[in-house]
């Protein structure tokens, strides 16, 4: 139980209004999508509900966060943040933990139109920011995780590719700079900001602090707190006098798609042929998106209910489909678009393919060219059971995405044919690439049933399984490699780098407050 | 201790890869009476093993490392010793290309590969560099990379650390990581044969290591090789050019052309810059500012790509008020197309026109350019320089987020007062620009301690715990960024 002194500390810092210890409220942040599988991983007995915290504190400043910290220093509590929060990982991990939910830091503080970063708080949603950016014709990488999410937690913190990654990027990619609270209560303001006042760049002076705060993957809230991100931003490719206008209700809505769109989906016979087709189209920095799924994902994209979805599937798309990708061609003028549009249709030609939109396979409305860039994935990746995970994850080319891809084919049949994970034929898979194809990735959306606790078991072992693979056979590291027992498990293949997240660990979090769940705890705990 | 050392290092590379010869040994000092900048031996190692072991026992014997890997002239000082005894490491002998893959459009190269020699093997490959302007012909492509020094290509330059992707690092503690997705699983074979090329600088994990090392200026670890991106090699490339007398006429352009991503190379220059880059004495007759716009198109639509992007480019320009030419006075486009994506003839082009100069750098935005020229001009007539003899190289970078900006003094080096001149400039010139809201993201040693006091006790504090998890007894490079020397 929470020691009502440390209690009646942190209600000093933020008021009575301001922090809870009701276990109603407090179960609330205990129920996480994922929780289920983590748990089956551990090899418990799945469940929705993860630990739940002792209190929730709810700051408005970076200074009154700091004094937080500062706290749970002085009592040895430990805390984890939480910002808009979608995973086990948003939770806290051990009991006698607090959360500090950055809720009420919802502020996009500046937008800077000219030199194309904005700044904001931790609660800033995607869906705020591209409303404000639009404005401007402005936009930022908004990550996959969907509209309702937290940039800055995806920016600082997290793994970060989107449905706009061949045109925006990766998230830890666009981080500019942070604000951060070290788990040792400094602020630290990291780039130019502390020299200038501005944000333009987080690097220097000297080498990148941006080295300790996240990596590939993110410090999932294993070290510190971040109160404000500067991120970069690209162009809206929409006509000057474009605005945001919708029509009609969620699914069924219609949204003013900009003059110089179009999706197309590029359907090939061949891995041979798809793979050359990918990397050509990417090279040529043309497209916003540049994804595939399989015929169940495609149809789940561009339908609105389950019903639809099946109707498509089976009234030709399944038969239809073999290696594809879709692309969204948005141009800012009819000469761009027009060179686009062609140079897709070359490249589709040249390597034999067809258009699933033009043959009549598939049909998006106005509203999915919207969900492309919102990323709703809410509406689509758990519209068929409710619950989803991706397997793998690994990024480097497209080439290792292709092959990745045909590994794991078998592998996820046998799970499908245990009844575990929902049946595509072991076909599902989403990959993206970054930066002109510079970067790929693969992972393998899986459906599951959450309320089944053979389900959720299969789906873990299957997981399981596909870490094995990536580790044995080299096809980079999945998602999810994070705490003491994962890593260690990955480190003998990949040259030993625990021992330096942990001597980070020991260096920036001395007393190991800031919760490692999904970090690295400075001791090895996963040999103790 | 000399003669221990030297026998130490000995066995280490062979005899022949160690040397204490005098004639050597002063290319690295800068005052010949203070014996603390004067380096004590020069090695050259010939692979990762031979760094380690090097890392290794400069750890166990206590002196200290500075990793060089380019020619002359060294400008920065960033390979000058400041503590007695230092041993030069001497990458320049690893300098194997080893890797270019078209497909995935990288290389993987060592140290001492210099841009002389990594060009003609990507044109052979069919791919570009993304390189800076007019490197010195003995420029180390890592080195650059580690520095990062900015590139000419805008729209190419995702973020701060590009074109750099994974390295590998042989930290000050003698332990070896291989960054990014270079660090597994697996070995580098077992990558290449599951369709890898070592393209994801990112972690491993949740650190990324490469960004500790990028810009440490050899104080956290000795890097053996990197991974650089490449772009594929246009069919049609022009190079175009607008003059002007205020670099505010060119913001609008500038600002709206970075934004779509629509130009190749896009960078300003001043006059004295120009012309010391084409080799000519024509100052007089150039606007104040050129502004450099190349333009390409590659793959099967090339012509059509080029067309596309110089009409859309056009519009933006007609819009803006700029009018984009092939030639202004006696210069033309393909004059200085030619100087692109090439390394300086010898001698350095930046030595011609005085036989020396002394570059001042730092980040800031394109709207902050004007004012902080303007006060550097003042500084350089206060300082005795005359204005005509500051070059200026506006470079934006990040895709047109910040900007890098070169302010270049010319100056003789044979002249005291020139020299002194130079000295009063660079250190009063710094300051205001500082003050004006310049930041120096890559601090040359002249000034890192201004720089650093303007840093807050917690960035420092951080730095110094990144320097002890990675080079806790200060081996590595002592005297540069904010590390204090140890060794007395």
């Amino acid at each position: 139980m929470i020691n009502d002194k440390f209690y009646s500390r942190l209600q000093d810092v933020v008021g009575e209004r301001n922090i809870t210890r009701t276990p109603a409220i407090l179960d609330t942040y205990a129920f996480q999508w994922g929780y289920e599988i983590e748990s089956a991983q551990r090899g418990d007995e799945p469940s929705r509900f993860g630990q739940r915290p002792d209190a929730v504190v709810l700051p408005t400043t970076t200074e009154e966060v700091q004094t937080i910290v500062k706290i749970c220093n002085e009592f040895k509590v430990t805390f984890k943040p939480f910002s808009t929060g979608m995973g086990p990982w948003a939770g806290v991990s051990e009991p006698g933990a607090i959360q500090i939910d950055l809720r009420r830091m919802n502020r996009i503080v500046e937008v800077d139109p000219n030199n194309l970063y904005v700044v904001v708080e931790p609660y800033v949603t995607n869906s705020e920011l591209q409303a404000e950016l639009f404005q401007y014709g402005l936009m930022h990488h908004a990550q996959g995780a969907g509209p309702q999410t937290s940039p800055l937690a995806s920016h600082t913190s997290f793994v970060g590719p989107g449905f706009t990654s061949p045109y925006t990027g990766f998230s830890g990619r666009n981080l500019l700079g942070a604000e951060w609270v070290a788990p040792n209560g400094e602020i630290l303001r990291l780039g130019s900001y502390e020299h200038t006042g501005k944000w333009f760049t987080g690097d220097g002076p000297g080498f990148s602090l941006r080295g300790v705060i996240r990596g590939w993957m993110g410090a999932y809230g294993g070290l510190g707190v971040f109160t404000k991100a500067a991120i970069k931003l690209y162009s809206y490719p929409a006509p000057k006098d474009w605005t945001w206008n919708i029509s009609g209700t969620i699914p069924k809505y219609e949204w003013e798609v900009p003059k110089y769109w179009k999706l197309i989906v590029l359907n090939f016979q061949e891995w041979e042929q798809y793979e050359s087709a990918f990397y050509e189209v990417s090279d040529h920095d043309v497209v916003m998106m540049a994804t595939t799924s399989s015929s169940e994902g495609l149809a789940a994209l561009f339908t609105d209910t389950k019903m639809e979805a099946i109707e498509v599937i089976f009234g030709g798309l399944l038969a239809r489909t073999r290696r594809y990708f879709i692309v969204l061609i948005a141009a800012h003028t009819e000469r761009e678009y027009n060179y686009r549009v062609k140079l897709i249709r070359t490249i589709m030609k040249k390597y034999e393919g067809e258009d699933l939109i033009e043959e009549g396979f598939i049909s998006p409305r106005s509203a999915h060219y919207a969900e492309t860039i919102r990323n709703m994935l809410g509406g689509h990746a758990f519209r068929f059971s409710n619950c989803f995970q991706s397997t793998h994850g690994g990024m480097d080319t497209v080439a290792m995405a292709v092959k990745l891809a045909q590994v794991n084919q078998p592998i996820k049949s046998k799970y499908i044919e245990k009844g575990v994970i929902g049946d595509d034929r072991g076909e599902g898979i989403w990959t993206t690439t970054y930066e002109g194809g510079h970067m790929a990735h693969l992972e393998v959306p899986t459906v599951y049933d959450g309320a089944s606790k053979e389900s959720c078991l299969g789906y873990a072992e299957y997981q399981d399984e596909c870490n094995d693979v990536d580790l044995k056979q080299a096809y980079g590291m999945p998602f999810f490699i994070v705490g003491d027992k994962v890593h260690d498990y990955y480190a003998s293949r990949t040259m030993d780098y625990p021992k330096y997240l942990r001597r980070i660990k020991a260096a920036f979090d001395p007393n190991g407050i800031s919760d490692s769940s999904h970090y690295v705890s400075a001791k090895n705990k996963s040999n103790e | 201790m000399n003669t221990s050392i030297h026998n130490d290092l000995s066995k280490i590379v062979g005899p022949d890869r160690v040397t204490d010869k005098q004639e050597l040994l002063e290319q690295f000092s800068s005052n010949q009476e203070d014996d603390r900048t004067h380096p004590s031996l020069i090695v050259w190692p010939s692979s990762a093993e031979d760094v380690s072991q090097i890392v290794e026992l400069a750890n166990t014997k206590f002196f200290s490392l500075i990793p060089i890997s380019s020619g002359v002239p060294r400008m920065s000082g960033t390979s000058t010793p400041k503590v007695k005894g230092t041993v030069i490491l001497d990458l320049g002998r690893m300098n194997r290309i080893i890797r270019v893959d078209s497909k995935n459009k990288v290389a993987m190269v060592e140290p001492g590969v210099t841009f002389s020699q990594f060009l003609p093997e990507l044109r052979k490959a069919g791919l570009r560099p993304l390189m800076p302007l007019m490197p010195k012909a003995s420029q180390s492509v890592l080195t650059s990379c580690l520095d990062r020094e900015p590139t000419t290509i805008p729209r190419f330059h995702w973020d701060a650390s590009d074109p750099l992707l994974c390295t590998e690092t042989i930290f000050g503690t003698g332990e070896m990581l291989r960054t990014g997705s270079a660090s597994g699983p697996g070995s580098l074979e077992e990558q290449w044969a599951s369709g890898q090329a070592q393209k994801n600088p990112m972690g491993p994990s949740q650190f990324d290591p490469f960004r500790l090392v990028q810009g440490s200026q050899g104080t956290i670890g000795i890097v053996t090789w990197i991974t650089v991106k490449c772009e594929v090699a246009p069919e049609v490339h022009r190079v175009y050019l607008a003059g002007s007398e205020t670099l505010e006429s060119l913001q609008k352009f500038n600002y709206a052309l970075l934004k779509r991503r629509l130009a190749d190379e896009h960078f300003v220059l001043n006059a004295r810059c120009l012309s010391a880059m084409l080799g000519v004495d024509t100052s007089d007759s150039l606007p104040v500012w050129t502004l450099v716009v190349g333009l390409s198109g590659h793959g099967p639509l090339a012509q059509e790509e080029f067309d596309y992007r110089l009409g859309d480019t056009n519009d933006i320009a007609s819009e803006t008020g700029v009018f984009l030419e092939t030639t202004i006075g006696s210069i033309t486009g393909d004059a200085v197309h030619s100087l692109l994506n090439t390394p300086s003839t010898e001698p350095y082009w930046k030595l011609t026109p005085y036989g020396g100069c002394r570059e001042v750098y730092f980040t800031s935005t394109l709207d902050m350019i004007p004012s902080l020229y303007d006060i550097f001009l003042e500084e350089a007539e206060a300082a005795g320089i005359g204005r005509s003899r500051i070059g200026a190289y506006v470079q934006p970078t990040v895709q047109g987020v910040n900007t890098n900006c070169y302010f270049d003094i010319f100056y003789n080096p044979k002249v005291e007062e020139d020299i002194i001149n130079m000295e009063k400039l660079v250190a009063a010139g710094t300051e205001q620009l500082m003050d004006a809201g310049a930041f120096f993201s890559r601090p040359p040693v002249t000034i890192r301690e201004s720089v650093y006091s303007r840093s807050s006790p917690e960035v420092l504090n951080a730095m110094n715990r990144v320097k002890r998890i990675f080079d806790p007894n200060n081996v590595l490079s002592p005297g540069n960024l904010c590390f204090e020397e140890v060794f007395k």
